[in-house]
């Protein structure tokens, strides 16, 4: 070793002398990483570490001579890096010479070794010499484990740097021999090897170069050719693993062979994973062969082994009733995903071959089968592009498969309709395929597909999501063919329900409400649509139809979609903003108005759930605007509601102001629904005029009780904009104001319900902020647990606070919702509620419980898991409370439960096994199902635990499968299958 | 290398979801909203009588042991075939063979047997035949096939009942988490 010391480093080598003492004599590990950071940064060099080591080196106690190299094998993988080649030969000559020594100490050499492997400094031939002399001192198939992975390591470390030369075929044997790995590692190996380590590291060096394909492929064949299922696999992935650095060269005489094999795995096998890894290697065979470059004279071996493959699976296409016909076609595609070249080769040959058989073979589900085939074959299209129109494969078969797709939406069978209009869609797909005189068809048989009876709605959804598809290409086509027929179509339902109506025509006008919306997907079909679709809530408003609520909110519906289909694109967005929210607005504003004669068509507009309907438009057309147009917006609605300003909504000629905060006799007070919607959807810097006034209004309507649908709408837009108000003294000041309100509620009088609705809201915006009066407002939820009137209201409330509502307070209006908000309020509340269930008078009691089964229902399980034996002994008390939502809540909260913590749910096998049986006869039929999914998820206790109950669990299980209804015989038989199996042999 | 063939390499297959999804909007719905229902109470109003509907459904996912294709891709189980007869409190089952000299049959009429004796409660007597002229050993078969004590000793054997248990419990639905 000839790297001279550094005279400044000589200094410490005192102290190195003491770390390699402590390491070798004292058995202690820390000094090593010490020693290797101190030669990494040049405080010592490797010489000096050897000579520090020295007598260590020689000691005639090979435990300690295995120390010293091992300390030194440390130093070397960490500073590797660094070794001149001088050193690196020295080293070399060194270690192999250790290679003879005691068994103790090879483990440490082979490190060592393996160290040296990786050095980019290693003169040629070293690798050889290494190699030779692991093989000749050691005999590597009765090492250790561990140690033999490191003899992988350092072969795979040479491999992926150097020539192996002339010793090819040897190393393949040693290496060789292991395959498959058979071998499982004990569950205690203190290495933590698995099994797959072992395989992949063993896959690695026998893919690592060609120059094995010829030893290794005759190997790989016999493996798939074996009975044993892991061999079959493990040679399959193996193969896919060695065509990515193989190439035609390498495979040429063994593809016959290949194929044969893959061939007989796919169309015989029984297991699903063996198909799926003999597609995937045939899928990189192909991909390999069409990969290599070619000399001009040298046969394209891709073109014949396609040939092979074809002529091997064309003939089961042909017979659509048998099993062969599903893996030749899925051999088929493979090879044709795999490259360009390979997928016109198989397409231009198969497509003429399907289209022919379609129209021989007569029977729907003979179609079906030879149609999808087809579909997974142009599908395979969307893989490739082309840059020359002329070159696109299908432009040739593009007449008879339009022909063909429009024969299957046609046919009796909905099974083949399905797979017409997804073939259709993906035609639609391929760039410039079809005409327009295709596309006026395809329209056509879209607009009849989506009014199909009720009995085939798979086929309508379907017809109705191609249509959105297709119609974002092809907007024109949309425009012209299908909008004009679904006006007139809406015009006729319009003129059926003046009539009053009936109930085909009633599902017709659903379907063509849908269809409008499901069509929307293009900017200029949205500008033609949504006209049509206001100007009919118009017709019902003017009062010349028989309008029922169902009808304005299926119309609210489709507006909804349409409203989701316009938010990724700014324009359509805000053009669906400003002409649907203030149409929507003026036809509430005049619903409200006094009439002298009550009219009831137009009360239908104030209807709860009419209302509802409205709001989540409102919501959806909000929450995706900028900033910038949610702020324009804002100055007009605002206003509306606090100062009567009508002058921005159309048809703005009401018989008397609109006063909602004002007003008690009419319904106008009802429209704070509406605009809780869009105040609470709004961006969260946006400004909200005269907020301070807003926020006092809002409070006072909430405490009202003349009517709670708008005293709780007020209470959630109070929330709502309390939840996005940043903190500060204005923040603070609302909620002071919200407090006294809540608790001059809560003492006595009429609106105590109000108050706590209020109560209820505001403290579910601070929990969901993590704001910190959130702590002050729950715990004065949870006095009212004991409040005797209030009690089972609070109770429900906690699954409020737990649950994400849809209309306030959600992420996607953008409200303030930390994610761990849940977590968070587990951890600050459920022991105080579990102490005040122990506190808690016997007649309130269950609120606690329904209370904590809430809590625990939403919360994510993981969580739930290291506490769940302090509370495992309530949950089982709360499956005894009579109230079915507390039984229903706490088994749903058990179920998982049982899944992942099985240790900790045996020891109480007994009470659950009789609390569970005991429910599966309750009158509730949801708890019946509930608690024999319970029955079902116990089996996952451990076995033994199990055994003693199983005869009493089966007798009593066949009660349930006399139950009168279907879906509680169902859980019920596929509980008492587990229970049946358990215990038997082999499980 | 002695690769198992099956008897009948090509059979012919069935699209397995031709026949409509039985389950209803209603079933399906209280399905996926069981733990957020609200109406506990209500929802005990009509009974369903069993019917071959639902014998076919727990039948027609037992994988047949040769293939990975169950019964009902085969049509070696048909709802036609499936006879219940709730005055005397009956249920008679008739079930195809692929091919009529098929050495599997009883093996196949042994897991329908028994997939029904851990679904069915003792209220219903099941009676498990090969359709009339499918198979030439017809005769023995059908009796062995309603021979209550063969059908015990099978299960005391180890190693066939873990092929059957591994075709009962093919496609088995999950626990759902």
């Amino acid at each position: 070793m000839a790297a001279a010391a550094a005279p400044e480093a000589a200094a410490p080598t005192g102290a190195l002398w003491g770390l390699v003492h402590d390491f070798v004599m004292g058995q202690q590990e820390g000094p090593a990483d010490q020693v290797a950071a101190d030669v990494k940064s040049g405080n010592y060099t490797v010489l000096q570490v050897v000579e520090a080591l020295g007598s260590s080196l020689e000691n005639p106690e090979p435990r300690t001579r295995a120390r010293g190299i091992q300390l030194l094998s440390q130093v070397l993988l960490h500073c590797h890096t660094l070794l001149l080649e001088k050193e690196v030969v020295h080293l070399i000559l060194f270690y192999e010479n250790r290679l003879k020594d005691h068994h103790l100490v090879i483990p440490s050499v082979l490190q060592g070794l393996k160290a040296l492997s990786l050095c980019v400094a290693l003169p040629p031939g070293l690798a050889v010499s290494v190699l030779k002399a692991i093989f000749q001192e050691v005999h590597v198939q009765s090492l250790p484990q561990v140690d033999r992975h490191t003899v992988y390591n350092i072969i795979t470390n040479f491999m992926r740097t150097r020539e192996e030369g002339p010793f090819v075929e040897e190393l393949f044997e040693v290496t060789s021999c292991y395959f498959p790995i058979d071998f499982t590692p004990p569950p205690n190996d203190p290495h933590g090897i698995q099994r797959e380590d072992l395989i992949l590291s063993l896959r690695a060096v026998l893919a690592s170069t060609p120059r094995f394909a010829e030893f290794l492929l005759p190997l790989l064949i016999e493996k798939v050719d074996s009975e044993v299922l892991s061999a079959k696999l493990d040679s399959l992935q193996t193969l896919n693993a060695c065509c990515a650095v193989y190439g035609q060269k390498e495979l040429k005489d063994f593809l016959p062979s290949l194929w044969a094999s893959i061939r007989r795995e796919v169309f015989q096998t029984a297991s699903e994973r063996v198909e799926a890894e003999g597609l995937a290697a045939l899928h990189s065979l192909t991909a390999c062969l069409s990969r290599s470059v070619l000399r001009a004279d040298a046969e394209d071996l891709l073109d014949s082994f396609l040939s092979n493959i074809l002529q091997d699976c064309r003939h089961h296409l042909c017979e659509p009733d048998m099993k062969l016909v599903w893996p030749s076609a899925k051999l088929l595609q493979a090879a044709a995903g795999a490259s360009a070249r390979a997928c016109d080769y198989i397409t231009s040959n198969v497509l003429p071959l399907l289209l022919e058989q379609f129209h021989k073979h007569s029977q729907s589900s003979q179609r079906r089968t030879i149609l999808e085939m087809l579909l997974g074959f142009l599908k395979l299209q969307q893989k490739w592009s082309y840059e020359d129109k002329d070159q696109r494969p299908l432009n040739g078969f593009k007449d008879q498969l339009c022909s063909l797709v429009f024969m299957a939406l046609t046919d009796p069978s909905t099974q083949l309709q399905l797979v017409g209009i997804r073939t259709l869609t993906v035609l639609g797909a391929q760039p410039d395929l079809l005409s327009s005189e295709d596309l006026e068809l395809a329209v056509g048989h879209l607009y009849r597909l989506s009014f199909l009876e009720e009995d085939s709605q798979s086929c309508r959804v379907a017809a109705l999501e191609a249509s959105g598809t297709l119609a974002a290409l092809y907007p024109v086509a949309f425009s012209s063919h299908l909008v004009p027929k679904l006006a007139e179509e809406l015009r006729v339902g319009e003129s059926n329900l003046t009539k009053g109506d009936e109930p085909t025509q009633c599902s017709r006008h659903l379907c063509c409400l849908q269809a409008l919306s499901a069509v929307s997907t293009h900017p200029s079909i949205v500008k033609e649509t949504l006209p049509l679709l206001l100007q009919h809530l118009w017709q019902v408003n003017r009062g010349n139809m028989v309008a029922q609520s169902s009808d304005v909110i299926a119309v609210c519906q489709s507006l909804k979609q349409m409203a989701e289909k316009c938010q990724q694109d700014p324009e359509s967005c805000w053009y669906f903003h400003q002409t649907a929210i203030p149409c929507l607005l003026a036809l509430a504003v005049q619903a409200s108005m006094p009439e002298k004669e009550p009219s009831v068509l137009k009360k239908v507009l104030l209807e709860d759930e009419v209302l509802a309907a409205m709001v989540s438009v409102i919501g959806t057309a909000t929450t995706h605007l900028s900033p910038e147009l949610a702020a324009q917006s804002v100055t007009h609605i605002v206003p509306l509601f606090l100062d009567g300003n009508v002058s921005f909504l159309p048809e703005n000629s009401f018989p008397s102001r609109f006063q909602p905060f004002q007003d008690d006799a009419s319904g106008q007070r009802r429209l704070i629904a509406l605009l809780m919607a869009f105040v609470c959807s709004l961006p969260r810097n946006v400004e909200i005029p005269q907020l301070n006034q807003l926020m006092r209004e809002l409070l006072e309507l909430s405490c009202c009780h003349s009517c709670p649908f708008s005293s709780t709408a007020a209470a959630k837009c109070f929330a709502g904009l309390l939840n996005k108000h940043p903190a500060g003294q204005q923040l603070d000041e609302f909620l002071q104001l919200a407090v006294d309100k809540v608790e001059a509620g809560l003492g006595s009088g009429p609106c105590r319900s109000q108050a706590f609705t209020l109560l209820l809201w505001v403290t579910k915006a601070l929990v969901l902020r993590y704001h910190p009066l959130s702590s002050c407002l729950t715990a004065r939820l949870m006095d009212l647990l004991n409040d005797p009137e209030l009690g089972p209201a609070a109770a429900d409330g906690f699954s409020l606070l737990m649950s994400d509502c849809t209309d306030v307070l959600t992420r996607a209006g953008h409200a303030e919702v930390r994610i761990m908000f849940r977590q968070r309020f587990f951890t600050d509340n459920v022991p105080a509620l579990v102490q005040g269930f122990h506190a808690a008078p016997q007649d309130v009691k269950p609120n606690y419980l329904k209370g904590l089964s809430h809590v625990l229902n939403r919360l994510p399980k993981p969580v739930l898991l290291p506490e769940l034996p302090t509370l495992l002994s309530l949950l089982l008390e709360a499956l005894s409370c009579p109230d079915c939502v507390v039984q229903l809540s706490t088994l749903s909260c058990l179920q998982p439960l049982l899944l992942e913590a099985p240790q900790v749910m045996s020891l109480h096998v007994d009470t659950l096994v009789t609390k569970f049986l005991n429910l599966s006869s309750s009158p509730s039929m949801a708890v019946r199902i509930a608690a024999l999914q319970c029955m079902h998820a116990l089996t996952r206790l451990p076995t033994p635990v199990l055994l003693p109950y199983k005869p009493q669990v089966i007798r009593a299980l066949a009660k349930p499968l006399d139950d009168k209804k279907r879906l509680v015989r169902k859980e019920a038989v596929s509980a008492r299958g587990e229970w049946f199996l358990l215990g038997s042999p082999g499980s | 290398m002695n690769n198992y063939e099956p008897e009948n390499a090509n059979p012919i297959l069935y699209n397995s979801n031709e026949s409509k999804n039985n389950v209803t909007i209603n079933e399906q719905s209280i399905r996926d909203n069981l733990y957020n229902l609200t109406d506990l109470c209500d929802l005990n109003y009509e009974e369903d009588k069993i019917s071959a509907d639902e014998i076919f459904d727990l039948l027609k996912d037992i994988k047949d042991p040769e293939y990975s294709y169950t019964l009902e891709n085969l049509k070696i189980i048909e709802k036609k075939n499936i006879h219940i007869n709730h005055e005397e409190k009956t249920i008679t089952l008739f079930f195809t063979p692929t091919i009529p000299n098929c050495s599997l049959a009883t093996l196949i009429g042994l897991m329908i047997s028994i997939k029904l004796q851990y679904s069915l409660s003792n209220v219903f007597k099941t009676n498990i035949y090969i359709y009339p002229g499918s198979h030439n050993s017809e005769h023995s078969i059908n009796k062995q096939l309603n021979d209550k004590e063969r059908i015990a000793a099978a299960i005391e054997n180890s190693h066939l009942f873990n092929v059957i248990k591994s075709s009962i419990t093919y496609n088995n639905p999950t626990l759902n988490i």
